[in-house]
This record gives C-alpha cells, structure tokens and sequence, in this order.
C-alpha cells in the first residue's frame, strides 16, 4: 500500500480574537476521511475551497498531526515514523517554496542536501529531473525571473530530487493560464508513465480532474465517491435533465416518483437524473410547457458525479 | 552524521549567498564600519569611551536582523519545504545561526580592521580576544532573534519587539553610562543585563583601561558571555522544535 488513510479527524482549534465571529465548536476540517492509494498511477482529490484538500495535504505532509485516525506512506505510519515518512514523499505546496533569489540549480541543490544529498549523486540527480522536466535551458537562471509555468515545473523537479514513491502536488495549477495548465498536465502523465510515481493532486477544476486515473470527492471532510472518472459518470447511467421554471418545487414533486428518476431542486432548476433525457423533454414540452422557460439535457459529466455524491452543486 | 551536516550546510550557505546577491545588504554591511571611523572617529575626542559599545552594538543588531530571514522564508513559503524535509529542525537553527555569526562578526572585524589601518586600535587590544567576544554576542543574539522571528507574525512585529527588548538591553549595558553612574537599583538591572558582559569584555578586548569603576571580573563576564550564548542556542533549537501553526501558513 503506497498511502493509507484511515478516518482522519482535524480540527481546527477555535478563533480566539476578538471580533471574529467565534463559533463554540468549529466544523471539523476533516471529519473521517478514509482511502488508500495501492498503485502507482494518478488520483486527483477534487473539492472546492474549504472542503478541507489543504488540511489533509498538511496531514500527509507531516505537517500537522491529525486528531483522530491514522495515515501512512510506503508503509511508514505519520504519526510514529514522520522523518522515514518524509523520505518517501515528494511535496509541492500551493505556494511556490522556492527562493527567487536563487537560480533553479541552486534551489534544487538546496533541496537534495535537505534530504542528505550531495556531490556527484546530486548533480546527477539535478540533471536528471531537469531533463524529465524540460529545464535543462532554464537551470542557471533566476527563479524570479521565471514564468509561473517554469517555476511549477521547477517545484516538480525539486520534489523529485530523492526519487519518492508518493508525489503530492497542492493545487499545482492555480494561477497558472491555460496553455501552462495543459503544460503541466501533459509533464504531471509523463512522469507517472515514465516514474511510476504515485501522484495525488488536489484541483477544483472538474476537467482537470477529469484527466486523472482516478479520483476522490472531498465534501465537508469526507470523502464522498471515488472511483475512476469515466467509470463514475457511466454509473451515474441515462442522461440529466435540468429544466428551469418558475414552479420547480412543484415540478420536483411531480417527477419524484417516477421510477429510475433522480430529482433535486435547486432554487428555480429541477435536476433530473433519467434514463431517457430526450423522451421526458418532450413529454414534458406538451404536458407542463407554461410552467418551463428552459431544458438542457447532456450525458452525465464530474460535475453531476459530485452533485449526485454531495446533493450539493459543483462550485470551486 | 551526513543527515546533521548536509543540511546544515545548505542552509548556512544558502543565507550566506542571498545576503551577497543582495546589494542594499552588502552595501549596510561595507558601509557602516566606514560611516562610523570617518564620522565619529574623526570628529569626537573621548572616543574610546563609545568604542566598545559601537562594537557591541554592530555585531548585536547585524546579528538580530539576520534571524529576520526566518520571517521571509515564511512569508515567501519557502519555510515549508524546509519543514516536511527530513532535515532535523535543529540543521535550520544552526545554519542560520552560523550565518547570521559569521556576517556580524565579520563586520566586527571589518569594523576593528579599520581602526588599526587609521592606527586608532590601541596597543593592548588583542584581536584574539576580540572576536571570541564577538562571536559569542553573534551567535547568542542570531538564535534571541530566531526565537523571536519564530514567535512573532510579521517583520513589523519582529521590529517592535527588537526595540522593546534589545535596546534597554542596549542602553543599559553602560555604553552610555557606566555602572557607577547608575542609581543603585538601576547597577542590579545592569549587573543582571548579559549585554553588560559583553561591553566589559569588549572594553577589555580593546585595551581599554578597565578601573575600579568596573567592578565585573574578567571571568564572570567569560561566564555570563558563555553561558548566555549556550542558553539562547538550546533555547532557538528547542523553540525551532515545536510543530507551530503559525508556520505552515
């Protein structure tokens, strides 16, 4: 088992400065999160801000120690052999940890001595992530004067350096554009092909995610629904229908009891999960059209995945 | 003992290269010495009477403010990998405190280099003498500084606190007054100020004439300097230790 995570349970202690609105009790962070990583391939942990991905990410780090539960990496338990740990592990956090003061040969130098790197290994090493990261051209330069596409990539090679079974990557792609974001992906495939690494990502972007081997549903704490992104939208199975009206509760309640319906209403949208999409619109288009102003019907994407898991809309 | 070193050395070298590719830095470092001979050296009789408080206070605040680079490499998140590393906690305490001593001493040095170019050292100082004093105050006031700059949030606090504590330190060390000038309930305050020590061993360092208006022996103040940098040292690496929160922000 490369990662193991038993019922983890984080707290945050409760704000203690005047003014802030201070709640007895804060929700948990993390209430009871649960799943293992047994292959080598690449798990996107997909949630929208606050779900609690920076909180565990903290707790497979090393981090911060959970509360309750247990997690472990390459065999090693967090809580008893955190420095082993550390070894077989690979973090890149969501704010970019390297010194822009220094070039990206200096900062990955800096990195492997960390993990008692050095010498000729070192420099082999260095040169070896460079090349599965494109950054030969890029060593001697500057961090600052990177782009924040390189300096991701960078980040990558820096993690890589002492060669760790598990690679944990925190939202590598936030403030990246487009082209970067595609750019990083397409590295992030090739080295888990080329490594067998074990990666986890975290990501709030459903098409992102959607690239992944697998993926894991983080909603309040727990995780909802994992499984392989294709294979859960072709669970899901039929179509959904969502349909705008000015009476949406009591268009729910009508299509409720129909079998192999699964209805929800969402302020003024009925969400319909149905065998047959195309057949109720135009059912519904002669029976109810006074009451519609707007259909859409498309096959189930991440997006009604995690609805259907959560009862709760996607919104990063 | 590569798991100590390694590390270790990173980090020593690592602050040592950010200082020099920092030119406003390098600059303060070069300049001030200068500033001070040209300016004061020249300019006021009873010169040697500040000599080794101006000392004292270099290599102090040079070596303070170097322990602000844990306040950067927090904010600029590069805290974090040093933190889920192996590294043991206590190869950033030590490397940064090595650093952090061995640029306010060289600019001691700098500093004592000058007096003798301008022939102004006087013939009893002893520069052996000189930068043991030096290094002990380096490095006792790098890791004063670590553990503040782990405790506080911001520079700005870092700053605030510096001035509470450092200056009263400072200014009651008898660099502006001596001890016998002193009310007494203020000689106790001084006597139990370790930065006293290190302005007596200093004016011995130098040469300067010690009378009985000083009454600290020679060993005492080996003592105190000693013991108060081994104190601070335990105390950043054990301050360093804990899991802070604060730190992963």
């Amino acid at each position: 088992m490369i990662v193991d995570v038993e019922n983890l349970v984080y707290r945050y202690p409760p704000p203690s400065a005047r003014g802030e609105r201070a709640e007895a009790v804060p929700k948990p962070a993390l209430n009871g999160v649960t799943f293992s990583i047994a292959e080598p391939r690449l798990t996107a942990l997909l949630g929208p801000n606050g779900s609690g991905k920076s909180t565990l990410f903290r707790i497979l780090a090393t981090l911060l120690s959970p509360q309750a539960g247990r997690a472990s990496i390459g065999g090693l338990d967090l809580a008893c052999q955190p420095m082993e740990a550390r070894r077989a592990l690979g973090v890149v956090f969501q704010e970019s940890s390297l010194d822009r003061r220094l070039t990206v040969r200096e900062n990955l130098s800096f990195a492997g001595q960390l993990y008692g790197m050095q010498g000729a290994h070192l420099a082999q090493r260095i040169q070896q992530t460079a090349t599965q990261l494109d950054l030969q051209q890029r060593l001697d330069h500057l961090v600052s004067t990177l782009s924040g596409g390189w300096r991701r990539r960078a980040e990558i090679a820096r993690c890589l350096l002492h060669q760790p079974q598990f690679l944990l990557l925190d939202e590598p792609t936030a403030g990246l554009d487009p082209l970067a974001r595609a750019d990083l992906w397409r590295h992030l495939r090739r080295l888990q092909d080329a490594e067998g690494v074990a990666v986890l990502v975290s990501t709030h972007f459903l098409d992102e995610a959607a690239l992944c081997d697998w993926l894991l549903i983080l909603h309040e704490g727990r995780i909802a629904i994992e499984g392989a992104p294709a294979a859960l939208c072709h669970e899901l199975g039929g179509e959904v229908v969502e349909i705008v009206s000015h009476r949406a509760n009591e268009l729910g309640a009508l299509l409720a009891p129909r079998a192999g319906f699964h209805v929800a209403v969402v302020d003024d949208v009925v969400r319909v999960e149905c065998p047959n999409g195309p057949a109720l619109i135009s059912s519904l288009s002669m029976s109810h059209a006074d009451w519609i102003r707007e259909m859409r019907v498309h096959r189930p994407t991440l997006a009604d995945v995690y609805f259907h898991a959560t009862g709760v809309l996607f919104r990063p | 003992m590569n798991a100590f070193w390694v590390p270790t050395s990173a980090v020593f070298q690592r602050d040592l290269l950010r200082f020099w590719r920092e030119r406003s830095r390098v600059a303060g470092f070069a300049l001030t010495p200068v500033v001070f001979w040209v300016l004061v050296g020249s300019g006021y009789s009873n010169f040697e009477r500040f000599l080794p408080g101006a000392l004292v206070l270099t290599v102090m605040f040079s070596a303070i403010f170097s322990a602000m680079s844990l306040i950067e490499d927090r904010k600029e998140g590069f805290l974090l990998s040093m933190l889920a590393s192996p590294a043991p906690r206590i190869t950033i305490a030590v490397g940064k405190i090595a650093s952090g001593s061995l640029i306010a001493v060289a600019q001691a040095m700098l500093f004592l280099l000058l007096a003798t170019v301008g022939g102004t050292l006087y013939p009893d100082a002893s520069l052996a003498v000189l930068f043991a004093v030096c290094l002990l105050i380096a490095a006792a006031f790098t890791a004063a500084g670590l553990v503040i700059a782990w405790l506080v949030a911001s520079s700005q606090g870092f700053h605030a606190v510096i001035n509470l504590i450092f200056m009263p330190l400072w200014m009651l060390s008898g660099a502006i007054f001596t001890l016998t000038e002193a009310q007494p309930w203020l000689r106790y305050l001084m006597l139990a100020n370790p930065v006293t020590y290190a302005q007596e061993a200093m004016a011995r360092g130098l040469g300067l004439p010690v009378s009985a208006s000083h009454p600290v022996g020679a060993i005492t103040t080996w003592v105190v300097l000693t013991v108060t940098a081994i104190a601070t040292l335990v105390a950043s690496v054990r301050v360093l230790a804990r899991r802070s929160e604060r730190n992963l922000t």
